[in-house]
């Protein structure tokens, strides 16, 4: 938009009944010409500052581990692809290993020192850095803060969204103190810088990490994060306790070599609660309720419920069998059911899989290759997304577990299970401590160069 | 899987890079049946910055695999050299995302006994993702997230003296998808713009435990 206060008439035809009808005016007040200029730019018309689409116009939502994967693979698999880019942050900082950061075996630079636009430069696409706020799937066009984008394929690579409904949390109020207080850590980076900070100001007392119920990101996270925390008290003599309080009735995954890690490394350190649904939080007074109990904790990381990213609920996608609002997909194509224009990739995809980055990257191949298929009018069998997973259990020496998963579709239940190669590696050892940082780097490598 | 190669991609032919003596430490010649069968053995070529396995599989490894490499093209792998065709070479950085051993560490390396993701010996395992190859079969994939077998280096072995070359490298190459994933470390490690110098005349071979100090078995 230009900034000329002066309205043309021009302009003033040019502004859509939506637009007009967005004017925030004071009661009975008629707004001043610069005022509805300046309005206009939430409406519609107005197209972002790209490059003519060179062939088929593919946007990418969401520069995360399915996105990145999806403009890289799809522009690979498809040359004549015009891939763009939208990502509302302005700087990486991946949300796996984070929890390696918070015993130091990792520094902030491993998590954020990989740049958008080399990955954008590197993959041939383009990187624009804005937020979406509309989507007219009729006109095939993505709305965002800085102008319109006209697409032929949409992907929606969103990630989670927190449901504080589920543990019984629902005044805005509450949540909001929660968000800044307490946060999960498993969306924005700023919480990663949170709860290291509150990790290393530790005062000694009961810190309190909370694992949700439903398929949360990712499902041994919550573990490997007090086991970070575990070995940070123990290796700088912290007179603290962390409570893993669990809405499940046993660890979800890596069961055996989590427990042996909670019972030889960190029998003073970690306390285990499984089957702890949270009914409610306290802030004031720092309580947790359970069914049965209540918990003072000195503090916390209280992970909530996970749903599909809200973006998916404003543009109108939602599962509406999904408890967890996730999306209105083809569980093996990936598009919205009734357009193959639009996709829905990564965690808030409605199938069951791990959301992980390793899922997500291996996923986000295939449906490169779907859109591929499509825009050549082709179409390509089902691959399954593969969950390799490695979870930090000893910071001192480094010492790993992991899974490595596959998925198979069940016709008769009509759901996707586990396939059967999946492997469990549970004696937790040096070599797997150091393939947990190469496994990262392998997939910043993927995304970035 | 989804290829990682770059445009300029090397085609699965053979390369051709300088025909270069494989050395000891030394300066002299490696004789062919001097090579264990317990370890691997490692040396950089065709540039200065890529190494590449030798290895000894103590058993003949017969030619005639027809492999796809990563790019999709078909590629014949030629078989094992030596008195006994047992002696192997390949490219030390794994197909899939590019891990490669460094003086520090190596997550890529030979199991000639046992590997648990493998549930066998003869292998080579990269443990950061789990992709397991077969030097016996033209390093093909058994397992794992790997699209195609790690690129094979040419041998040459002249009877008369026992001695080893390598000549080139078939089977498609990453090298352009290293130098770019590596380009500040590598710089930083060797100095600005030596990762792409090629090996001449000579390589030095060395056992794999003076190339890495830790290697990571799984």
């Amino acid at each position: 938009m230009n900034h000329n206060p002066k309205l043309t008439r021009r302009d003033f035809f040019k502004m859509s009944g939506a637009a007009a009808a967005t004017l925030a005016l004071g009661t009975g007040a008629s707004a001043p010409a610069n005022v509805q200029a300046a309005t206009l730019s939430l409406g519609t018309h107005v197209k972002a500052s790209l490059p003519k689409a060179k062939g088929p116009r593919l946007v990418v939502v969401g520069a995360g581990t399915s996105g990145l994967t999806i403009a890289k693979y799809a522009k690979k698999a498809y040359p004549r692809f015009d891939v763009v880019m939208v990502e509302k942050r302005d700087m990486y900082s991946s949300c796996f290993s984070s929890n390696l950061w918070y015993a130091d075996l990792i520094n902030l630079e491993f998590l954020a020192n990989h740049s958008f636009l080399d990955a954008a430069r590197n993959n041939h696409y383009i990187f624009f850095n804005a937020t979406c706020t509309g989507l007219d799937r009729a006109g095939r066009k993505l709305m965002t803060n800085m102008g319109e984008i006209d697409y032929d394929y949409l992907v929606l690579a969103p990630g989670i969204d927190y449901d504080y409904s589920r543990i019984g949390v629902s005044d805005a109020e509450s949540e909001t103190l929660l968000r800044t207080d307490y946060p999960a850590g498993w969306t924005m980076p700023t919480e990663h810088v949170t709860i290291r900070d509150k990790i290393h100001g530790f005062d000694g007392g009961l810190f309190i990490q909370t694992v949700p119920g439903g398929n949360y990101r990712c499902l041994p996270a919550p573990y490997e994060r007090a086991c970070m925390i575990a070995s940070y008290f123990k290796k700088n003599r912290i007179k603290g306790k962390v409570l893993v309080l669990d809405h499940n009735p046993d660890i979800t995954i890596k069961a055996k070599g989590f427990h042996a890690a909670f019972d030889e490394l960190y029998k003073d350190y970690i306390e285990y609660k499984p089957s702890a649904e949270i009914k409610g939080v306290d802030v004031a007074k720092k309580i947790i309720k359970t069914e049965f109990d209540s918990y003072r904790f000195d503090d916390a990381a209280i992970y909530p419920g996970v749903r599909g990213a809200r973006i998916i609920e404003t543009f109108g996608l939602v599962d509406p069998n999904s408890n967890q609002k996730e999306a209105n997909i083809d569980g093996f194509k990936y598009h919205v059911i009734g357009d193959e224009r639009v996709y829905v990739t990564g965690d808030s995809r409605p199938m069951p899989y791990s959301k992980s980055a390793n899922t997500a990257n291996t996923e986000g191949k295939y449906v490169a290759k779907v859109l591929a298929a499509h825009a050549q009018g082709k179409s390509i069998n089902w691959e399954s997304p593969r969950t390799l997973c490695y979870s930090m259990v000893n910071a001192d020496p480094m010492e790993a577990i992991s899974v490595d998963a596959g998925y198979a579709y069940d016709k008769k239940k009509k759901a996707f299970g586990f396939s059967s190669d999946t492997k469990l590696y549970e004696n937790r050892d040096q070599a797997k401590g150091r393939a947990t940082l190469e496994w990262a780097r392998g997939i910043y490598r993927d995304l970035f160069a | 899987m989804v290829a990682c190669f770059s445009k300029q991609a090397q085609a699965t032919e053979l390369t051709s890079f300088a025909r270069v003596k494989l050395v000891d430490a030394q300066g002299q010649p490696i004789k062919a049946s001097a090579l264990g069968s317990a370890e691997a053995y490692l040396f950089n070529y065709p540039y200065a910055s890529t190494p590449s396995f030798l290895i000894n599989l103590g058993k003949p490894a017969p030619d005639g695999n027809k492999l796809v490499a990563s790019d999709g093209n078909e590629y014949a792998w030629r078989g094992g050299v030596g008195a006994n065709k047992s002696v192997v070479a390949y490219t030390a950085i794994c197909a899939h995302q590019l891990a490669y051993p460094t003086r520090d560490a190596s997550l890529i390396t030979y199991n000639p006994n046992t590997s648990e993701i493998a549930g066998r010996g003869g292998v080579i395992t990269c443990c950061a993702h789990n992709s397991v190859y077969d030097p016996a079969q033209g390093a093909r994939v058994l397992s794992g997230p790997a699209a195609g077998p790690l690129s094979a280096v040419a041998l040459e072995y002249d009877v008369a003296t026992d001695e080893l070359y390598a000549t080139g490298v078939y089977g498609g190459t990453l090298f352009d998808d290293f130098f770019k994933a590596y380009k500040t470390q590598l710089n930083a490690e060797l100095g600005a713009g030596k990762a792409r110098e090629l090996v001449t005349a000579m390589a030095k071979v060395v056992p794999f435990a003076e190339y890495s100090k830790v290697r990571v078995q799984c």
